[in-house]
C-alpha cells in the first residue's frame, strides 16, 4: 500500500443528502462527494464535524458506502459530537477531513503486494491463498467498514458474522452476497442469542477481516493466533504442509491471518498529533494513517 | 495600502507571524496534501529528546468543553533520527523551522542542543514546559533558578537563536521569564498546556495513565492572553521587544491572533485549532492581512502591544 495515500487529502464542507434512522441511536448519513474529494477505499474513514458544532474536534467515522457522487457513513450516537451528526438534516453542512488511513486488502491484493512471505509466517499456504476460507466480522457500529469492504469480495466466497447488542443494521445485500450470514444479538432479538464466540470458529478460516469493540477484536486475535500456533507448533516451526488439504479445520497446513480495523480517540486524523497511537510488535503505530487496519499478529490489544 | 505581515525574531525573518505549534503539526509534511504549508510563517517540530521516546500508555486525548487534554508524553524518534530523516524535508518546505528541544536531565538537553547546533535548523525552541513526562520537561520550567540554569546550559551549547517555551503552571511565571531572559534566551514563547485532570467515571479512575495531563484549546485562551500581558509588562526586555514573545494558547481565528499581537506578541503559534480545521492557519494569515488593510496597519509592529494600557 502506498503510504502517502493514507494521509487526508481534503478538508472542506460538504452537504447532507440524507440522514436516515436505521436502528436505535444509529443513522445512515449520506453526504455529497464533489470531484475534488477522492473516492475512499474500503476501510478508510473521515473526520466528521457538524457545522455549526459545539464540539472542538471532528469524529472519526468509517465509510459504509461510496459512489461517484456520495459517501455514506453509519453513525452511532455516543456523545455530543456524534449526536450532532445524527441530528443533521438534508441540506445541512458538515466539515470533513479525509479520506484517511489504509484499507482492507482483498485476497488478490494481499498476494499481489507480496504479503505472501508474511502470510507464510502466519501459516497460510499457497493453496489457502488461491481459495481461502474468508470470514468478515462486524461488531456493532464496526459493521460499517467491513460490510462496505465485502462489496469488493467475490460473492459467495465469504461468511459474514455480525454481532449486536440488539437490533441488527448495516447488512443490506449481505444475505445474497455472503455464503452464510450469521447474526448474534445479546438480547436474542435476532439471530443467535449471545456474542461472537457462540458462533465463530477461527479454525475454519484462512483470512479474517474484522471491525468492532476492542474485546471482540482481542478475542479474534487470540483465536486466530491459537489456531495458527496449534497448526505450526509453539515455536512457529511448521509442523507439516498438505498441498492437497481440503477446506476444513483438520487441514494441518492452515493458519488464520486476521486484519483488524481499530478505533481510537483522535484529534488530527493526519498523523501529526500522535494521540491515537497503538502499540504493535514493531513499536507504536498511528491508528489514523498507519492503520486503521492492522495485522492481528502485529498489534498489541 | 499594503500590509507587511513579515516579522523578525532574533534575527530570523518570518514571512508572517503565524507558526505551527510544537506537537500539533508533526514535521510539516503530514498536512501538506491538505493545506499550502509554504504559506506558514514557521513550523515547530514535535518535541524532541536526545533518545527516542515511545510516549505515554493508555488514553492520550480527552476532549472537554472548548478544550483538549493531551497526554502524548513526548513520543518522538530522538534527535539523531530527526536530523537524519526529518529535518532536511522540513527545511525544504519553506517556512522557518524551529526544532523543539526537550529532555530530562541537563546533560540530555545540552547534548541535544549540541547536535541541533551542528545542523542548518535556523532556530531552537527550548521546551521546559512539557507537563506529560515524569522526568525533566516541565520541572525545569516551574522554578526560576532551574529555568535559568537549563537555559544558560543550552545557551552555552548552541549559537542558534534560542526561544524558551514557558509553562503556565509556574507559580511565579514572570520571575521564571526574567531568569530565562537573564540566562540568554533570545525570545520567549508562551503558554504550553495547563496541568489538568479528568476522571473516567465508569471505571472510577483517572482518564490518563499519567494521571494529570495538559489542557489546550480555546478554553485556555483568555488565561494565556493574561499571562502574555503579565510577561510583557513584567519583563523589561519583553516590554522593549528586545526579547520578543511568541504568544500561544487556544488561538483559532485571526481575531484571536490580533488579540495576542495587540497584547504584545510579536508572533503567534496555532496548535489545537489545526486539528478540527486544517485550514485554520491559512485563514488566520488571510484574516490578519485584511484586518491590517482595513485598519491601516502597514506592519505587525504598528499594532503590537497597543492594548497594553496600564490601569
Amino acid at each position: 500500500m502506498c503510504s502517502a495515500d493514507t494521509f487526508p487529502q481534503v478538508a472542506c464542507a460538504v452537504g447532507v443528502l440524507s440522514n436516515d434512522f436505521i436502528a436505535p441511536s444509529v443513522f445512515a448519513l449520506r453526504v455529497s462527494r464533489e470531484p475534488h474529494v477522492p473516492s475512499p477505499k474500503s476501510g478508510q474513514f473521515f473526520m466528521l464535524r457538524s457545522r455549526p458544532s459545539g464540539v472542538l474536534l471532528g469524529r472519526p467515522i468509517s465509510v459504509y458506502r461510496a459512489d461517484d457522487t456520495s459517501i455514506t457513513f453509519l453513525v452511532l450516537k455516543k456523545g455530543q459530537g456524534t449526536a450532532e451528526l445524527c441530528a443533521l438534516r438534508t441540506g445541512d453542512a458538515l466539515d470533513i477531513v479525509g479520506p484517511i488511513g489504509n484499507s482492507f486488502q482483498t485476497p488478490a491484493e494481499l498476494s499481489a503486494q507480496g504479503l505472501f512471505s508474511q502470510a507464510l509466517l502466519t501459516g497460510i499456504t499457497p493453496r489457502a491463498l488461491a481459495e481461502p476460507g474468508i470470514a468478515v466480522i462486524g461488531g456493532g457500529i464496526g459493521v460499517a467498514p467491513v460490510a462496505g469492504f465485502s462489496l469488493f469480495l467475490e460473492p459467495k466466497t465469504f461468511d459474514f458474522y455480525a454481532s449486536f447488542r440488539s437490533t441488527p443494521y448495516g447488512l443490506d445485500g449481505l444475505e445474497e452476497r455472503a455464503s452464510k450470514l450469521i447474526i448474534t444479538t445479546e438480547d436474542g432479538s435476532a439471530g443467535v442469542k449471545g456474542m461472537l464466540p457462540a458462533v465463530f470458529d477461527a479454525a475454519k478460516y484462512d483470512l479474517v477481516y474484522a471491525c468492532g469493540p476492542t474485546p471482540m477484536l482481542r478475542y479474534i486475535k487470540e483465536e486466530c493466533a491459537r489456531v495458527t500456533a496449534n497448526k505450526h507448533g509453539v515455536n512457529g516451526s511448521r509442523v507439516t504442509t498438505d498441498a492437497n488439504g481440503v477446506n476444513d479445520s483438520n487441514d494441518p497446513s492452515r493458519g488464520t491471518l486476521a486484519f483488524l480495523s481499530l478505533e481510537q480517540h483522535m484529534a488530527c486524523g493526519a498523523g501529526a498529533c500522535l494521540g491515537c497511537t497503538v502499540p504493535t510488535v514493531n513499536g507504536n503505530r498511528r491508528c489514523c494513517v498507519d492503520g486503521p487496519v492492522f495485522n492481528a499478529a502485529e498489534v498489541i490489544l | 495600502m499594503s500590509a507587511d505581515l513579515s516579522i523578525t525574531i532574533a534575527g530570523v525573518r518570518f514571512a508572517n507571524p503565524v507558526i505551527a505549534a510544537s506537537g500539533t503539526f508533526g514535521y510539516g509534511t503530514e498536512y501538506s496534501r491538505i493545506i499550502n504549508v509554504v504559506r506558514l510563517g514557521g513550523i515547530c517540530s514535535k518535541g524532541l529528546t536526545l533518545g527516542a521516546k515511545s510516549g505515554n500508555t493508555g488514553t492520550r486525548l480527552h476532549e472537554t468543553p472548548s478544550g483538549l487534554i493531551n497526554s502524548i508524553g513526548l513520543e518522538n524518534p530522538g534527535i539523531p533520527h530527526f536530523i537524519e530523516h526529518e529535518l532536511k524535508t522540513m527545511l525544504g518546505l519553506g517556512p522557518v523551522v524551529l526544532a523543539n528541544l526537550s529532555g530530562s536531565t541537563m546533560e540530555t538537553y545540552v547534548e541535544g542542543a549540541a547536535l541541533l547546533d551542528a545542523t542548518d535548523v535556523p532556530m531552537i525552541e527550548l521546551n521546559i514546559s512539557c507537563p506529560n513526562v515524569k522526568a525533566g520537561g516541565m520541572a525545569w520550567g516551574l522554578d526560576c533558578d532551574a529555568a535559568g540554569t537549563i537555559t544558560a546550559a543550552v545557551r552555552k551549547a548552541t549559537k542558534k537563536p534560542l526561544v524558551v517555551k514557558l509553562s503556565p503552571n509556574a507559580p511565579h511565571l514572570v520571575d521564571v521569564a526574567r531568569s530565562v531572559v537573564a540566562s540568554g534566551a533570545d525570545a520567549l514563547s508562551l503558554v504550553n498546556t495547563f496541568q489538568s485532570f479528568a476522571v473516567d467515571i465508569e471505571r472510577g479512575r483517572p482518564v490518563f495513565d499519567n494521571v494529570t495531563a495538559g489542557l489546550a484549546g480555546p478554553a485556555i485562551r483568555p488565561i494565556a492572553l493574561r499571562m502574555l500581558r503579565d510577561i510583557i509588562l513584567g519583563v523589561s526586555e519583553c516590554a522593549s521587544y528586545s526579547v520578543p514573545v511568541i504568544g500561544l494558547g487556544g488561538i483559532a481565528t485571526w481575531r484571536d491572533a490580533v488579540e495576542f499581537i495587540m497584547t504584545g506578541a510579536s508572533a503567534v503559534q496555532v496548535g489545537t485549532a489545526s486539528f478540527a480545521n486544517p485550514h485554520a492557519m491559512e485563514e488566520i494569515i488571510d484574516g490578519l492581512e485584511s484586518f491590517m488593510r482595513r485598519k491601516g496597519y502597514s506592519s505587525i509592529k504598528e499594532m503590537r502591544g497597543i492594548a497594553l494600557v496600564v490601569k
